[in-house]
């Protein structure tokens, strides 16, 4: 039978321990909440460049501006694949399932470039390089501890742009945690550069006949850059609040978890409290009876 | 039908006029400014950093300074993308008239050292052209 003193010290740990997991849990939903506003607030502008974009490359070709050069994925080639990690730890499976993703995505692609470079952005993605041991990484920490800025977004977007153009890297791609609701996520490796496809062939004929000012290769030359900015912001965004709904649903099954385990110890604690007083008695009366013996 | 006019940038709407009829907007182009008035062509322009100002039918005017982007023009319809936008109520001219001539002074230094227009020498004009804009936004404001 346990101790009553080891278990009463036990209960008081996991009480504890639920408190802080129920304290990160509010303060997960309420970062979680600012999250979700930033994506809805990037929203629109993401929109426009996303129509904007499409009305210009509805009437261009590939040729027109070196980020749209396509480069046969057969062909090799160095690609870069930029993976989103978090800072921060105790968030479930957010960073381990999106670096499963990103092995697969490396196992898969191991014939298709000549090397794969790897830009990881967030400290939790620092033991997994170590352990897999790739060559030529980049490491970011704490970029986006105090929240995604589109400034972060822009440098970055550059730096990618800027390898792209000076033939560092043929294809670019990106690996993040796709945020689809405060529990479900999903990991994404999507393509950055080349920007493949853009226009839809029925864009409409008022934007056909529209002027370009100051003709249309310079205006690409201006938003092209910006609808990769604004594809790393968006996914940054995405990162930042997947983490968060990860971190909530974590602790909030840490937290019943350590509820469950309170009532079972509580349980285990009254039986205990229970047998020792019952012991007692019999004690009593049988040293008593053998008294009157 | 009247116009229509919003600044977007990468993390919010800045400014959306909604249902307040706008007479005139008036746009910092790459060659000038633009006077936009409803029923203009289609027209996609990149913007230098400068002032916006939005007329309303009222007579009222609603300053922006923005810096760099560009603008999608329709018949009812003007969409301003910019990576920056700062409403000339939010802007300090003390502060902005330090920022301009910090600038100011760093780009002559800049300039003093080789004569090339190197990359920081850029960076120094772009914050020079940022200042400026926004010193300008915020007078303008105050004296109408």
């Amino acid at each position: 039978m346990a101790n009553l003193k080891d278990i009463r010290k036990r209960i008081r740990t996991v009480k504890n321990t639920q408190k802080i997991t129920s304290a990160m849990k509010m303060v997960a939903a309420a970062k979680l909440n600012r999250a979700k506003d930033a994506i809805t607030r990037a929203r629109p502008y993401g929109q426009k460049i996303d129509e904007v974009t499409s009305q210009l490359g509805a009437l261009v070709d590939e040729d027109a501006h070196p980020l749209l050069r396509q480069h046969d994925e057969a062909e090799g080639g160095t690609a870069l694949l930029v993976v989103l990690t978090s800072d921060r730890g105790l968030c479930g499976g957010f960073n381990a399932t999106l670096l499963r993703r990103v092995d697969s995505f490396r196992k898969h692609h191991a014939k298709t470039f000549d090397a794969l470079h790897l830009k990881v952005i967030g400290k939790k993605g620092r033991d997994w390089i170590r352990r897999s041991e790739p060559e030529h990484v980049k490491y970011h920490p704490d970029l986006l501890i105090g929240g995604v800025s589109f400034a972060i977004a822009k440098e970055i977007a550059q730096e990618l742009i800027q390898g792209f153009t000076d033939g560092t890297y043929d294809h670019v791609y990106i690996a993040y945690n796709e945020f689809k609701s405060a529990i479900t996520q999903e990991q994404r490796v999507d393509r950055l550069l080349p920007i493949g496809q853009v226009g839809d062939e029925d864009a409409s004929d008022d934007n056909r006949e529209a002027i370009f000012e100051p003709g249309r290769d310079a205006l690409l030359e201006v938003i092209l850059p910006k609808y990769i900015e604004v594809l790393v912001h968006q996914a940054m965004l995405d990162s930042v609040a997947s983490e968060q709904g990860s971190r909530m649903t974590a602790m909030d099954n840490a937290t019943n978890n350590a509820k469950d385990m309170i009532a079972s110890l509580t349980l285990k604690y009254n039986r205990a409290r229970q047998a020792a007083i019952t012991r007692e008695l019999v004690e009593i009366t049988s040293g008593a009876e053998a008294l009157h013996g | 039908m009247s116009l229509k006019v919003e600044i977007i940038t990468p993390e919010a709407i800045a400014y959306a006029s909604g249902d307040s009829p706008i007479e005139e907007v008036v746009l910092p182009g790459l060659n000038g400014e633009l006077g936009i008035l409803e029923g203009h062509l289609p027209l996609m322009t990149t913007l230098r950093s400068g002032r916006v100002v939005i007329r309303h039918k009222d007579g009222k005017a609603t300053r922006f300074a923005i810096h760099g982007g560009f603008a999608q023009i329709m018949p009812a319809e003007v969409n301003i993308l910019t990576d920056e936008a700062e409403s000339a109520d939010a802007i300090d001219p003390d502060r902005a008239r330090a920022a301009l001539e910090a600038a100011e002074k760093k780009l002559q230094e800049e300039m003093g050292r080789d004569h090339v227009e190197d990359d920081a020498a850029k960076l120094h004009r772009a914050a020079l052209d940022r200042a400026r804009a926004r010193l300008f936004v915020a007078e303008e404001d105050k004296n109408s």
